[in-house]
């Protein structure tokens, strides 16, 4: 058994098949069930993915935007999200209890 | 999930907040509306500040107010019924703080209507002490799930800005700031930033909220679309920085680390804080590769968190006392019950943060240690998704099955659009979208293995975990030659119950691909490369092989899986080639990332054609008629209707508006996102030989079949032209070295390696299924079809030229190396 890490992966799979779960939206042939976990975890990624960008300032913005513009390199845009001082934990919670709360109130839809 | 003594803050987790507060949020929001709608109804004018501060406009405001709210408490009646962290006590308060706002509202509407009293005689109206009837507590997230909108300041600001946003007219602007200001308060300044100007009556910038919400969206997306991998690593940090909370919190201290985890201040953000810096940490080395963001949130994070907090005493799981917890033991011991009882409430506390936590999740913490983290085929049923993933494929028009179960469908395969006669199928760029590219290249490719069954073999051998896990004899996957082990595993398909493993390993390759910690990196790689191809016999059967092929920004992506034991493996797909796998890389040429940019030409009469969609002939007029334009933006205009489709992840795609440059230059077509050049006269086309290889749409060729494909097949796809808009930056060569074990350690090995696997011969020679390779059968490829194509149209000085330019590709080598390559690809030993 290998060690349990506290991963990405790890906790989006157990959001969604709870969420799943909840929604009743278990009982179907594998691959479709395999379709809609990746669907939801590409969503719920997604939520993240907002939740971090939305958590920057304007001029934090402006700043990304601008290196968007001019494809900075990579190294130039982790230093950009390590300086960042928002608290990456708190930001994915809330974004991914959000969209928990989307789905269960059917403002997401299942296909 | 049990209910459990409340937080210590009652908003620190963001979960709840009081209702006088939420009571305010609303009130808010409301009175944004309210302005807003007033605004728009007096056409933005004057009149619109005056009626706001009417008495009437106070009673609608009001009468919205509670219709609003009396709604809301609807709503958060089905609320009550989540489960909660906050005790039932606490709750109760909450009911009854809620209760006496919304009837305060109620009085005061009342005692308006009334008197005719303002708002400020009315708040003196004692309402509290009234029976408590339909209240609920307050879940925030239910009311407002946007995570930008989660507190109050950026709400009030959100609803300010909704009003602002529109209006033009900067004394209407700097009147309802005024009255924003007014209504919140001194405490909600935030609400208030954009106070006027007293030298030009312009709204001053707010410091932190100048852009509209739509603008921000915008933005937002705009960075989204770029699909950084350092940003979805950060991503990933974030994900993964929740789980190790969990699962700190889910830890058992003993009495006396409960004591260093207080001390650590999680509720404050003292924990959550070490965590982000050990997670910033582990990003460096762990993360290195490429877009493998799932693994460095399941290895570097997790194992460096955990012993930090294992190193502060804070956790031990198994309850055994490290030195300094025992040392810790014998301090409490000293400084008695006074501090069991703290250390009781922090344990208290800490539970309650992580039920909170389970609660907004809807993830309990072992939900957690029991879901899977990397790929883990042992949690699943193999044939049945095998089989699931093959249902109706039989009565599919095309789909052959054969007696062992075996199913395959070369519609595909057999596709005249297909990118070369050698790929395992038609060009897959076009089918990504710039947006979901990783969501679009995981179905694609899961469609194209199904129906095609070698090329299942080949990206399964590529993968050992996945070998194994179907149960391919280890002496197959300890063969370190991959095109053997792709042989070796088509045969075993073919063979007695090849239907078996090709749904089994089906079923393992759609988990690979779906599985969050699988990072998918895109890129251009240039160089020599070994690649599997297929290729159909006389008796119908399917060949296996790999051949060397010669790269030249040719569109790649990088597939790392990570299993749940921590180990990953790596494979690169060709993604014009219907994502064939590729094998050792042979050169050190570096990979570059996707360029979207594009050379275009003017052609007269024709419109606008990729430079590398040229034929000889429209090349030789460059220069001449013919305008080039190089991109100077990442989005290029199609201009051109007929010009095939470029793919998203190369860029071009329709020009908006907000893709034009922002600043002329030089340019001749400011408005175009185009810069346009002078032609360069000499390096470009009497010497460029060959017309591109990409088949035309709009000339398919006829026949369908690899064999009967016209001679254009032969011509190399990529001009020697350079091409000054895409530089390539050289990278490290570990980069290359590092994606695949396998690559041949020592350089004098991969010359000779590529030496020998450029003649047909050789190729013939190597790997397990040696058949007889027919005149055109695809051994060779790009490289050497263009030497083929070219030979007969140039003369010896040409073929110098054209040696030199191939010599500027291995400038790694030294001379001898270099001339042996080129002599032994201009020698004609490779057909």
């Amino acid at each position: 058994m290998p060690e349990v890490m506290p991963s990405k992966e790890r906790l989006l799979n157990a959001f969604v098949d709870q969420l799943i779960e909840d929604k009743g939206w278990g009982e179907r042939d594998p691959e479709e069930l395999l379709k809609l976990r990746l669907k939801l975890k590409t969503q719920a990624d997604e939520a993240v993915e907002k939740g971090v960008l939305g958590a920057l300032s304007d001029e934090q913005l402006d700043e990304l935007g601008e290196m968007a513009d001019r494809d900075a390199p990579d190294e130039e845009v982790s230093e950009f999200f390590k300086s960042l001082k928002i608290n990456y934990v708190k930001v994915a919670t809330d974004a991914l209890s959000g969209f928990r709360q989307r789905v269960l109130n059917d403002e997401i839809e299942e296909d | 999930m049990a209910e459990t003594g409340r937080m210590g803050s009652g908003e620190s987790m963001g979960a709840v907040i009081p209702p006088e507060r939420f009571m305010e949020k609303l009130a808010a929001r409301e009175q944004a509306k309210q302005v807003e709608q007033l605004v728009a109804e007096q056409q933005l004018g004057q009149e619109a500040i005056a009626v706001v501060n009417q008495e009437e406009a106070e009673k609608a405001k009001l009468t919205a107010e509670i219709a609003k709210t009396e709604a809301e408490v609807e709503k958060l009646r089905q609320a009550l019924r989540y489960p909660s962290a906050y005790s039932k006590e606490y709750r109760e308060e909450q009911l009854r703080n809620a209760e006496g706002s919304l009837a305060s509202l109620r009085a005061k509407a009342e005692t308006l209507e009334a008197s005719g009293e303002k708002e400020g005689e009315a708040e003196g109206v004692q309402t509290e002490g009234e029976p408590a009837e339909d209240f609920e507590y307050y879940v925030w997230e239910d009311l407002v799930p946007s995570p930008e909108a989660q507190t109050h300041e950026l709400l009030v600001k959100a609803s300010y800005e909704d009003v602002l946003k529109d209006i033009d007219d900067p004394k209407i602007k700097a009147d309802l700031a005024e009255y924003f200001a007014e209504r919140f308060g001194g405490g909600e300044k935030v609400a208030v930033e954009g106070e006027t100007d007293a030298g030009n009556g312009q709204v001053a910038e707010t410091p932190e909220r100048k852009l509209s919400e739509a603008e921000r969206k915008e933005k937002i997306e705009k960075v989204r679309a770029k699909g950084w991998a350092p940003f979805k690593r950060a991503v990933a940090r974030a994900m993964a920085g929740v789980a190790a909370v969990m699962m700190l919190l889910g830890a058992k201290p003993t009495t006396a680390q409960a004591t260093r985890v207080s001390d650590l201040g999680f509720a404050s953000g003292g924990m959550i804080g070490m965590l982000e810096k050990e997670l910033n940490e582990a990003e460096s080395a762990e993360t290195e590769l490429a877009g493998t963001t799932g693994e460095a949130m399941g290895t570097g994070i997790g194992s460096g968190l955990i012993s930090q907090i294992e190193g502060a005493g804070v956790r031990n799981p198994e309850g055994e006392g490290s030195e300094e917890s025992e040392g810790d033991e014998e301090a409490e011991k000293n400084e008695g019950n006074e501090k069991s009882e703290e250390n009781e409430e922090n344990e208290a506390e800490e539970r309650s943060v992580l039920e909170t936590l389970e609660d907004k999740l809807g993830v309990s913490l072992e939900d957690l240690k029991n879901t899977e983290g990397g790929v883990d085929f042992s949690r699943y049923d193999l044939q049945g998704i095998g089989a699931a993933m093959f249902e109706g494929m039989a009565d599919q028009e095309g789909t052959v099955v054969f007696e062992n179960g075996l199913m395959m469908n070369l519609a595909n395969y057999n596709s005249p659009e297909k990118y070369k006669k050698n790929s395992f199928g038609t060009d897959i760029t076009k089918e990504l979208s710039k947006e979901n590219k990783e969501s679009d290249l995981i179905n694609i490719t899961l469609e194209r293995l199904r129906d095609f069954a070698p090329g299942l073999a080949a990206f399964s051998a590529a993968l050992p975990g996945v070998l194994e896990a179907a149960g391919v004899d280890q002496s197959i996957i300890n063969n370190e030659n991959l095109e053997e082990r792709g042989q070796a595993v088509w045969a075993l398909m073919q063979g007695e119950n090849g239907g078996d493993l090709q749904r089994k390993l089906m079923a393992e390759v759609s988990l690979v691909l779906t599985n969050g910690e699988t990072g998918f990196s895109f890129y251009q790689e240039n160089g020599l490369e070994q690649t599997f191809y297929a290729k159909m016999l006389d008796d119908g059967s399917m060949q296996l092989a790999m051949s060397l092929e010669e790269r030249k920004d040719e569109p790649q992506v990088e597939v790392v899986i990570t299993y749940a034991d921590g180990h990953t493996e790596v494979i690169d797909l060709s993604l014009r080639c219907s994502g064939q796998p590729n094998g050792d890389k042979v050169t050190k040429k570096s990979r570059s990332p996707i360029s979207s940019k594009k050379v275009m030409v003017q052609v007269p009469g024709k419109g606008w054609k990729a430079l590398d969609q040229l034929d000889s002939g429209e090349l030789a007029k460059i220069g001449d008629e013919m305008t080039v334009r190089v991109p100077d933006r990442e989005t290029v205009p199609d201009l051109d209707p007929k010009r095939p489709e470029v793919p998203e992840i190369l860029g071009p795609g329709p020009l908006r508006p907000s893709d034009k440059p922002e600043t002329g230059g030089e340019t001749s077509a400011p408005d175009s996102g185009w810069s346009e050049t002078t032609v360069p006269e000499t390096p470009t086309t009497p010497e460029t030989p060959t017309t591109p290889e990409t088949p035309k749409p709009e000339t398919p060729p006829e026949a369908p079949k690899e064999e009967e494909k016209p001679a254009e097949d032969e011509k190399k796809e990529e001009p020697e032209t350079p091409t000054p808009e895409t530089p390539e930056p050289e990278k490290p060569d570990e980069e290359v070295e590092k994606k695949d074990p396998s690559v041949a350690e020592d350089l004098d090995d991969k010359v000779d390696k590529a030496g020998e696997l450029d003649k047909t011969e050789d190729v013939e020679d190597t790997g397990v299924g040696k058949t007889e390779v027919e005149d055109d059968a695809p051994t060779t490829g790009d490289y050497v079809d263009t030497v083929e194509g070219m030979t007969g149209s140039m003369d010896e000085k040409e073929e110098q030229e054209e040696a030199d330019k191939k010599a500027e590709d291995y400038d790694y080598l030294d001379s001898d190396e270099i001339a042996d390559i080129v002599d032994e690809i201009l020698s004609g030993g490779v057909k």
